[in-house]
């Protein structure tokens, strides 16, 4: 039994050791962050984050942020992949571009209940998508070694239905801190 | 439609006239500079933008003009009076800065990021499109105005 624990335990060391092996060769680069969202002036929701960078610059990058007043829940997804640069003559910024799928998701009630007169009441909910671009940057704060943060800061621009023939854009903005490390 | 109004109590003619001293106060004997032009509706922080007027209004135009150093000066309602340096790399650019931002709860101060295409370089007029974010503060917290316009600009 013991042997078989110690014949895991290495195979286990051997397959972390070739992926981060492989890793190196390739630098792809894993963030976690937090964010703020705005809605608005003076109104920001926070947001969880998470974003993938391969080696060939291509990310993907989720923002997922929500609130619940009583018995009603908002959840709003923002996935996001494009391609990033360094911006020419001032190469630690780096511009991010690409498009953005939103999904805005609202419930009333997170199941059935019964309500006085003892008919059930349904759960009502919906989700609303929306494709758009993604403009943004951001700036390193820490790099040393496999591990990094930066700052970010972008905008994600839906057209806002037949009014984006007058060029009306629905915006979210977002800031975020995020830190990661090198695959 | 209270803050439209107060916004256009500003004047027209002064800030076409300041955007004209601004643009003079920046000129350079050097060759490439260039003087844009830039119509849409901006977000002022109310929930969304407007449609653009037709004809525009004075919140829907932005009067750009950019040295031949690449430094810029952007004359607007919203986002605001922007001073910054563009980094452009052929037909792309983003720009950086900062200045006095403007949005519907107000007149502050803060920072801003453009993005930006022009359909070509050199002497001419071109088309202009752009995207610009900002980010600031004013007496009532913060603010992040922005606008997405397009237009043409002209290098000369």
């Amino acid at each position: 039994m013991r042997l078989v624990c110690w014949r895991a335990a290495l195979l286990a060391l051997s397959i972390v050791s070739a992926l981060t092996a492989a890793g190196r060769a390739h630098a792809h680069n894993l963030e976690l962050g937090l964010a703020g969202v705005s809605g608005g002036d003076d109104h920001a929701d926070p947001a969880a984050l998470v974003r993938f960078t391969s080696d060939a610059q291509v990310f993907v990058q989720g923002l997922l942020y929500g609130a619940d007043f009583g018995p009603v829940s908002t959840r709003t997804g923002l996935i996001s992949f494009g391609l990033t640069a360094p911006v020419k003559g001032m190469e630690r910024l780096r511009i991010y571009s690409g498009l953005t799928l939103m999904d805005e998701y609202v419930s009333i009630y997170s199941g059935e209940r019964t309500r006085s007169d003892n008919t059930t009441q349904p759960k009502v909910s919906e989700h609303n998508y929306n494709l758009g671009a993604l403009l943004g940057v951001r700036a390193p704060i820490y790099v040393k070694s496999r591990f990094s943060a930066n700052l970010g800061w972008e905008s994600h621009l839906f057209l806002a239905g037949s009014a984006g023939l007058f060029l009306v854009l629905g915006v979210k903005q977002s800031w975020s801190l995020a830190a990661g490390m090198t695959l | 439609m209270s803050h439209r109004m107060s916004l256009r109590s500003l004047g027209h003619w002064r800030c076409v006239m300041l955007a004209v001293v601004l643009s003079l106060a920046h000129s350079s004997p050097a060759v490439a500079s260039a003087v844009s032009l830039l119509l849409g509706p901006a977000s002022a922080g109310n929930g969304g933008s407007n449609p653009v007027g037709i004809p525009p209004s004075f919140g829907d135009i932005a009067i750009k003009y950019v040295s031949s150093g690449y430094y810029e000066t952007t004359v607007s309602l919203v986002p605001g009076l922007l001073f910054g340096k563009r980094f452009q790399d052929r037909q792309l650019y983003v720009s950086t800065g900062g200045g006095l931002l403007m949005s519907i709860s107000g007149a502050g101060v803060g920072v801003y990021t453009s993005f930006g295409l022009v359909s070509g370089t050199g002497s001419g007029v071109h088309f202009n499109a752009e995207y610009t974010q900002s980010l600031g503060i004013n007496g009532k917290g913060w603010t992040a105005p922005g606008a997405g316009r397009i237009g043409a600009i002209w290098e000369f």
